[in-house]
C-alpha cells in the first residue's frame, strides 16, 4: 500500500484511529500489536498519528517512538511505489553488492530503510533472493535484475523513473 | 520484618521477603557496585556492574534484582566479578567518547569513579569512535549522546517521577539512543517541563546543566548545604554546593521522598540564577532620581521620623512576602501589629489567601484540616483539577498529577475556564467561566455523587461517575478560584460529597502560590484587602526578590508617599518605588522555619553568610521601637502553629449550605 505524505488532518485521524484505539482502550502490554495495527491502517507509522493515538490512550508518545524504532518491521515513512530490494547475502556480498548499495544511497539520496523524496523508490537491503547465480541481485517492485554493477543498478532505476506517466 | 537470613561475603544479614540482594548488601555496609541502578528509582539490571555469585547458582546475578532468599551464600569481591566489571567498564569507555579530559564532567562521573575503583589502567578493545550528535537545542540543558552509557537512569526518573515521560530510547544495537517525543531535539520537545531532573541523575557528563558545569565539581565544593527551596507551598527539601562563597549548584535532596528529590524549573534555575543578581549591600536614600549611601543610623531615623507621624494618623502600611520565613513574619508582625498597633498589615498574595482562608471556614469550623499533602497525590485514584495550572503554581504537584495519571492509572478530571493543562491525559475536561458557570457545575458534579439527577453532558456524566467510584479522590484548587471564596468551598463540599478522607485532613490540595504561605495567615496577612483602597503616607515592603510583584502591589506603591524597600536584590521595578532601600539577606543567606503545604515544618538553613553592611530584622525592628520610644513587645500570633490543625477526622466532614455561609 502506498500513499503520500501529506499532513493529516484532525477528521482523517480521528475516522481511521478511533475505531482502532477503543479496540486498545484500557488495556496493557499493547504497544506491538498497535503499532502493527496502525501501520496497516495508514501503510506506515506516522508520527501525527503517534501522537493522537498517545493522548487517546494516554500512552508517553517518547514509549511508543522507542519501541517504533527498535523494530525493523515498522516504518516511519510510507513506503515508496517501488520497493528496491538489494540483496545482501553471501554470493552477492562477494560480487560487490555493497558498492552498489553505496551508489543506490547517494544516487536516490537515501539511507537503507528510507524513501525517495518523490516517493518512488524505497531502498531496502535484504538477506537472499534466491537467485544467486545471477549474482549481485536486486528487485525493484516484483522484477529481478542480475550481475549488476552500481553502474547498471542506477540505470535500471532511471528506466523505473522514465518510464512514470507525468 | 527479619524473616529470612542469608551470608554476604561471610556476613550473616537479615533481610524481609522481597528486599532485592543490594538492598541487604547496603544495609549491612557490604559495598557492591552499581551503574544504572538508582535509589527511588525501579532497578532494570542493565550495566551488569552489580552482579555477585550466589553459591550454587552457576550464573552470575545482579544484586539489585535479585530478591534476597532465605540461606543464600553470596560472594561480592570475588577475583572473577572482579574481572567481569572490569571488562563492562573497558567495553562502556570503547563504546563512546568516554575520554574525560575533554568533559565538564570529569571529577563528578559515576563511571570514572568506577574505572578508577577497578584499576582500569587499559581498554582491551578498539575504540569504535562512533560520532552522535550533540544535543544543545534547549537553552538549560545540553544532551551529548556520545558520552551516553544507556544506563537509563534519565529515562526513568523523567517517567516516573517527573511524569513527563519525555524521554526514552530510540533504535537498537550499537544506534540505540536516548530520544525527546517522537525523536525530537530536546528544544523542540512540547512534553518536556524543563526541570532537570535528567541531569541531576546522569552519572556521566551526557546530560549536564549549562548553569552548572565548570562552576564547580561537586567533589570540590567547600560545603554541601541542606535547606528548601522558598518558591512555592511545597517547600522542596534541597542540597546547595557551595564554592568560593557562592552557590554553585542546587540539586533536590532526597530520592526516598515522594517527590524522589527532584526540583522543578522554579527552584532548579530560580534558585542558582539569583546569585548572580545585583544586590543591594548598604542602606539608600533617594535623592531626586537616583540614590545615595547611607549609614543605618540615618536611614533607620528618616524611617522612625515618617512611619511615627503616619502611623499616627493611620496611614502606614506594611507589606510583607510570604516567602519569609516564619521568624521574620513573627518579628516583622510584633513590631507592627503588636509593638506600633497598625493594622495595616499584609502579605504580596494577601487576597488570594483571604479568598482560601473564606472558603475554608465552614470546614475549619466543624475542626477539619480543610487540605492535604501534596504528595497525596501520588495515593489518589482519581484527581480533579479545578481552576489550576499546578505546573505554574506548583510544579512538583504537577508532576504528583502526571506519575499517578499515566503510571497509577488514576482518573483525571480537569474544570477551568481556560485551557487544560493537562491535555491528553485528561479522562473528562469540563469549560466553565468562573464564577458562575464554574459554581453550576460543581453544584451539580456534587449532586449527581450524592445520588442526584445524572448530568446529560457526556463529561460531567463521566465526572460524575469517576467520582462516585474513586476511593480516594483529590481536588486540586488553583489560586484562580480563591478570588470567589464560595466557588472554594463549594469545591470543598464536592470533595467532603466524594469522600476525599485523608489521614491528615480532606483531600484538597490548594495552589498557594508562595513558600510561607501558611505562616503568613496567622503572623501577616490583614483583615481586608486595605492595599487596594488606603493612600498611604507610609509603606514598608519586605521583598525577597525571588517573586514578581503583583499590580496591585505595585500600584499600592506608587500611591504611597514614602516608601520603604527591604530587600536583598536590586528588583525593578520595586527599587524605583522606593525612597529608602535596605539590603536584606537572600534567600541563601538566611535561616528559619517554613510552613509547608506538606504538613511539615522545614527548616531553611544558611547556605552561605551574608555579604555587604546588613543588620538581622529583629535588630532593625528593636532599634525602630527604641527610635519611636517603644519597646519591641512579643509576637501575639505564633507563625504555623495551630493554622488548621486537624480537631476532628477529616471523615466527619459534612458538607456546607452556600447560602448559610453568606
Amino acid at each position: 500500500m502506498t500513499m503520500s505524505a501529506a499532513t493529516l488532518t484532525r477528521s482523517d485521524l480521528e475516522t481511521r484511529l478511533l475505531p482502532l484505539a477503543d479496540r486498545y482502550r484500557g488495556r496493557k502490554g499493547i504497544t506491538i500489536p498497535l503499532l502493527a495495527d496502525m501501520q496497516r491502517e495508514m501503510g506506515y507509522i506516522d508520527p501525527e498519528a503517534v501522537d493522537f493515538i498517545a493522548k487517546e490512550l494516554d500512552i508517553p508518545a517518547a514509549e511508543m517512538f522507542g519501541v517504533a524504532t527498535f523494530y525493523a518491521m515498522f516504518r516511519l515513512q510510507p513506503e515508496g511505489k517501488y520497493v528496491v530490494r538489494l540483496c545482501r547475502g553471501t554470493a552477492c556480498h562477494v560480487q560487490g553488492s555493497a558498492r552498489i548499495g553505496e551508489q543506490l544511497q547517494r544516487h536516490l539520496g537515501v539511507q537503507e530503510g528510507e524513501t525517495t523524496k518523490d516517493g518512488l523508490f524505497t531502498l531496502q537491503y535484504v538477506a537472499c533472493l534466491g537467485c544467486c547465480s545471477l549474482a549481485p541481485v536486486m528487485m525493484v517492485g516484483e522484477e529481478v535484475h542480475g550481475r549488476l554493477t552500481p553502474e547498471k543498478a542506477v540505470d535500471v532505476l532511471e528506466a523505473v523513473r522514465a518510464s512514470q506517466p507525468e | 520484618m527479619s524473616d529470612i537470613t542469608l551470608v554476604i561475603d561471610g556476613v550473616e544479614c537479615r533481610a524481609a521477603k522481597g528486599d532485592t540482594i543490594l538492598q541487604v548488601a547496603r544495609r549491612n555496609d557490604i559495598y557492591i557496585p552499581t551503574l544504572c541502578w538508582m535509589e527511588g528509582l525501579t532497578p532494570i539490571g542493565s550495566c551488569r556492574m552489580c552482579v555477585v555469585e550466589v553459591e550454587g547458582n552457576p550464573k552470575l546475578l545482579t544484586a539489585c534484582t535479585t530478591p534476597a532468599e532465605n540461606g543464600m551464600k553470596i560472594h561480592t569481591k570475588t577475583e572473577k566479578l572482579k574481572q567481569y566489571r572490569l571488562q563492562i567498564l573497558e567495553l562502556l569507555f570503547a563504546g563512546r567518547n568516554h575520554f574525560c579530559m575533554f568533559c565538564s564532567q570529569t571529577g563528578d562521573c559515576e563511571l570514572q569513579r568506577l574505572a578508577i575503583e577497578h584499576g582500569m589502567d587499559k581498554v582491551r578493545y578498539p575504540f569504535l569512535y562512533e560520532p552522535f550528535h550533540n544535543d544543545a537545542t534547549d537553552p538549560n540543558i545540553q544532551l551529548d549522546h556520545n558520552r551516553c552509557i544507556l544506563c537509563l537512569r534519565c529515562i526513568r526518573v523523567c517517567a516516573e517521577k517527573v511524569g513527563a515521560h519525555t524521554l526514552d530510547l530510540e533504535k537498537r544495537g550499537w544506534g540505540t539512543n536516548i530520544t525527546a517525543d517522537l525523536g525530537k531535539m530536546l528544544g523542540e520537545s512540547d512534553t518536556c517541563v524543563s526541570c532537570g531532573a535528567c541531569a541531576q541523575v546522569c552519572p556521566t557528563g551526557t546530560i549536564t546543566l549549562r548553569d552548572f558545569v565548570y562552576r564547580g565539581r561537586r567533589n570540590d565544593c567547600d560545603d554541601q548545604v541542606e535547606s528548601i527551596c522558598p518558591l512555592c507551598s511545597l517547600g522542596c527539601r534541597i542540597k546547595a554546593y557551595v564554592r568560593t562563597g557562592s552557590v554553585a549548584r542546587v540539586e533536590g535532596l532526597s530520592a526516598n521522598s515522594p517527590d524522589g528529590g527532584q526540583l522543578c524549573h522554579k527552584g532548579r534555575w530560580g534558585l542558582p540564577k539569583s546569585t548572580e543578581r545585583d544586590r543591594l549591600t548598604a542602606p539608600m536614600i533617594r535623592t531626586g532620581s537616583s540614590f545615595r549611601e547611607a549609614s543605618w543610623e540615618e536611614a533607620l531615623n528618616l524611617i522612625a521620623s515618617k512611619l511615627g507621624s503616619a502611623s499616627k494618623a493611620g496611614r502606614a502600611g506594611a507589606l510583607l512576602s510570604e516567602l519569609s520565613t516564619d521568624e521574620e513574619l513573627s518579628v516583622v508582625s510584633s513590631f507592627f501589629r503588636d509593638t506600633m498597633k497598625m493594622d495595616k498589615v499584609d502579605g504580596f498574595f494577601g487576597n488570594m489567601l483571604r479568598g482560601f482562608v473564606k472558603g475554608f471556614q465552614p470546614f475549619a469550623d466543624q475542626g477539619i484540616r480543610p487540605f492535604t499533602g501534596a504528595h497525596n497525590i501520588l495515593e489518589s485514584d482519581a484527581i480533579v483539577v479545578i481552576g489550576a495550572n499546578p505546573q505554574e503554581e506548583a510544579p512538583v504537584a504537577a508532576s504528583y498529577i502526571r506519575v499517578s495519571t499515566i503510571i497509577e492509572r488514576a482518573k483525571l478530571i480537569n474544570l477551568s475556564a481556560g485551557k487544560n493543562p493537562f491535555d491528553g491525559i485528561t479522562d473528562a475536561d469540563i469549560r466553565a467561566a468562573l464564577p458562575g458557570e464554574m459554581e453550576k457545575v460543581l453544584v451539580s458534579l456534587r449532586e449527581a455523587v450524592e445520588g442526584g439527577p445524572e448530568p446529560k453532558e457526556p463529561a460531567m456524566a463521566e465526572s460524575a461517575r469517576v467520582l462516585r467510584e474513586a476511593k480516594k479522590p483529590v481536588f486540586v484548587i488553583g489560586s484562580s478560584l480563591a478570588e470567589h471564596p464560595s466557588l472554594v468551598t463549594e469545591a470543598l463540599n464536592l470533595a467532603v460529597a466524594s469522600k476525599a478522607f485523608f489521614d491528615d485532613g480532606l483531600g484538597v490540595v490548594p495552589m498557594l502560590r508562595g513558600g510561607n504561605c501558611l505562616g503568613a495567615l496567622n503572623t501577616v496577612i490583614g483583615e481586608s484587602d486595605w492595599l487596594s483602597e488606603s493612600e498611604l503616607d507610609f509603606l514598608y515592603v519586605l521583598s525577597t526578590g525571588m517573586v514578581d510583584e503583583d499590580k496591585r502591589s505595585l500600584e499600592a506603591m506608587t500611591r504611597a508617599r514614602f516608601v520603604v524597600v527591604h530587600t536583598p536584590f536590586m528588583v525593578h521595578p520595586l527599587v524605583n518605588m522606593a525612597d529608602v532601600l535596605l539590603p536584606a539577606p537572600a534567600w541563601f543567606e538566611r535561616s528559619g522555619h517554613y510552613c509547608t503545604l506538606e504538613g511539615e515544618r522545614r527548616r531553611m538553613n544558611m547556605i552561605v553568610p551574608p555579604k555587604g553592611n546588613l543588620k538581622g530584622l529583629s535588630v532593625i525592628m528593636d532599634e525602630l521601637a527604641g527610635k519611636l520610644g517603644l519597646e519591641l513587645q512579643p509576637a501575639s500570633a505564633a507563625p504555623c502553629e495551630n493554622v488548621y490543625e486537624a480537631k476532628s477526622p477529616s471523615t466527619s466532614a459534612r458538607t456546607v449550605s452556600l447560602k448559610e455561609v453568606r
